[in-house]
């Protein structure tokens, strides 16, 4: 230790100071505001109720965005870490180099952002876009069609969107991995693929789960992809929630949408890592 | 162990699904015609050079580097004297605040944009003075949301240097701040550069927040590509588009030199 206390806490608060301000603040005030009343003739009318989520849970079109946000995050999430497994084995096992070149290329697209990767969604899937003019011109389609505006596709798009976290927490648990077990198992006379389902894949729980309740959390809360592929055909929540505070200038229903997104995100985090930890204990013990 | 055919095959196909979207964008960028047609009568760079006319787009590359670099500049310093004051002074309530520090990673982008918007409008409404939509706001926001990262970052350089030195530093007679600035400072540039090139490329791509802060005349980048996407995908976008990966690439070949981009992400990220 260097530095006296006094000294440390001047250099840590103005930090402190925009977290509290900038971000703890808005947080507690945004879900005591969810429970307002819109008002027309001041910023919102501070009373205490449940009117918001009763209209939500009222209304077919919010719960169907709310089932359908779910279920396209369950599907992604599950598509994900089917295709991320193989893909974080491969950068696992490839030498320094190919190991360093794979982990860029994942890298690459993520820190490109979901708009563009979206947009090139967009362009592949479009009605004159890439898929429709190869499918039309093998004759496989007489005439293109729409792909765009199914809840397939943005579950596609999603899923190649969150893709490479999945592909990258999964490989740094997959790295934590004794190999040596792995060895044993195979000269045991294990083939390869039980190998990795009974040695490897049970040591990997712990990724598993940070990667999927991860990457579930960011499909519940994706914006570019449902509105750019879904569009207003495959309402989800985010698009639902912006609409709902800069289009029909309702902010405390928006907000109360808002508020139980960061609920679900929050209970699916804390519950599954819980249920998949206990599960793990009992895998543990198992072996 | 040697790795099976099959799953070189998936691997690349897997691979192929993520950069596909990327690959396209930039291909498309360099077509020569008005709109989508594949394959293109013919390609040029044109796109790029009409770039400027496109106000929308253009307004928002300029407004989104400008934003990026101070975003950068503010975050990297924030972290950086949090990281400090956390890592060599015996503070209490230390892991609250560690663990505050990383809080913005753990709330969905979407809710903390209404959250931040809601807020200011109503401290807005308050004090009678116009704190959204205003690039202030923008600027502390995007700080915000970047500083779990250079905050970690600066923080685990801390860590790998150690106090060796600087209790080195001192003992020969060096005051606390001159150990700071020639001892301490000059041996963790790699891991403030990483943090600089970081919070760059995320303030660059942020779409959430900066959707509910940014006001008609001043829009970033990703919110004006939305906005166009919605209209219509064509080589203009394309080319916009294609700017930003460029600009990604090139950031991420210079930080590989400083940082394992690889490892800070896996450690939990949003995207």
């Amino acid at each position: 230790m260097t530095l006296d206390r006094r000294t440390g806490w001047l250099l840590v608060m103005p930090a402190a100071l925009v977290t509290v301000v900038f971000f703890v603040a808005p947080l507690v005030y945004f879900l005591r505001f969810s429970f307002e009343r819109p008002s027309r003739t001041a910023f919102s009318e501070p009373v205490f109720t449940l009117e918001n989520f009763a209209r939500f849970f009222a209304s077919p079109y919010h719960v169907g965005a709310l089932t359908r946000t779910l279920l396209v995050a369950l599907a992604a999430t599950a598509l994900a870490l089917l295709l991320a497994l193989p893909v974080a084995y491969l950068i696992t096992k490839a030498s320094a180099r190919v190991k360093a070149v794979l982990i860029i290329l994942t890298v690459f697209p993520l820190l490109v952002g979901n708009v563009v990767r979206s947009i090139g969604w967009v362009a592949l899937l479009g009605y004159s876009g890439v898929v429709n003019t190869v499918l039309t011109a093998v004759g496989l389609l007489d005439a293109p069609v729409e792909l765009l505006r199914t809840a397939t596709t943005v579950t596609v798009a999603i899923t190649s969107v969150v893709l490479p976290l999945m592909v990258l927490t999964l490989q740094a648990s997959l790295e934590s991995v004794d190999p040596n077990t792995e060895r044993a198992a195979l000269d045991l006379g294990a083939r390869p693929l039980r190998v990795f389902r009974q040695i490897v894949l049970p040591q990997i729980v712990p990724g598993i789960a940070a990667g999927t309740s991860l990457v579930f959390v960011l499909c519940i809360n994706a914006y570019a992809t449902p509105r750019l592929v879904g569009g207003t055909q495959v309402p989800m929540l985010a698009p639902v929630v912006y609409d709902t505070i800069s289009s029909d200038n309702n902010w405390p229903f928006g907000a109360s949408m808002a508020a139980l997104m960061l609920v679900v995100s929050l209970a699916v985090v804390l519950l599954y890592g819980r249920l998949l930890r206990r599960q793990f204990e009992g895998w543990r013990v198992a072996r | 162990m040697t790795i099976p055919r099959w799953l070189v095959v998936v691997g690349v196909l897997v691979f192929g699904f993520m950069l596909l979207p990327v690959a396209l964008v930039v291909w498309m960028s360099v077509f020569n015609s008005e709109f989508l047609t594949f394959p293109p009568p013919g390609y040029s760079l044109r796109w790029f050079g009409e770039l400027t006319r496109e106000r929308g787009l253009f307004g928002g590359l300029r407004l989104s580097f400008v934003l990026a670099l101070s975003t950068a500049a503010l975050s990297t310093a924030l972290g950086l004297l949090a990281a400090i004051g956390l890592s060599r002074a015996r503070l209490r309530f230390r892991g609250l605040l560690e663990n505050g520090f990383l809080l913005p990673l753990l709330i969905p982008a979407i809710v903390s944009g209404v959250a931040v918007y809601i807020y200011l409008y109503q401290l807005s409404w308050m004090l009678q003075v116009r704190l959204v939509p205003t690039l202030g706001a923008l600027l502390l926001a995007h700080t915000m949301i970047t500083l779990p990262w250079t905050f970690r970052l600066v923080h685990a350089g801390l860590a790998g240097l150690g106090t060796d030195v600087e209790r080195a530093s001192l003992d020969l007679g060096r005051g606390p701040w001159q150990t700071l600035w020639r001892v301490t400072l000059p041996l963790l540039r790699p891991s403030l550069v990483g943090a600089f090139i970081f919070a760059f490329i995320f303030s660059f791509a942020e779409l959430e927040i900066s959707l509910f802060l940014i006001s008609p005349g001043q829009i970033t980048l990703p919110v004006a590509m939305v906005q166009y996407a919605e209209f219509r995908v064509d080589p203009t976008l394309a080319a916009v588009s294609t700017v930003q990966i460029l600009l990604v690439g090139t950031l991420l070949a210079v930080s590989n030199r400083f940082i394992r981009f690889g490892q800070v992400l896996s450690g939990g990220v949003k995207g």
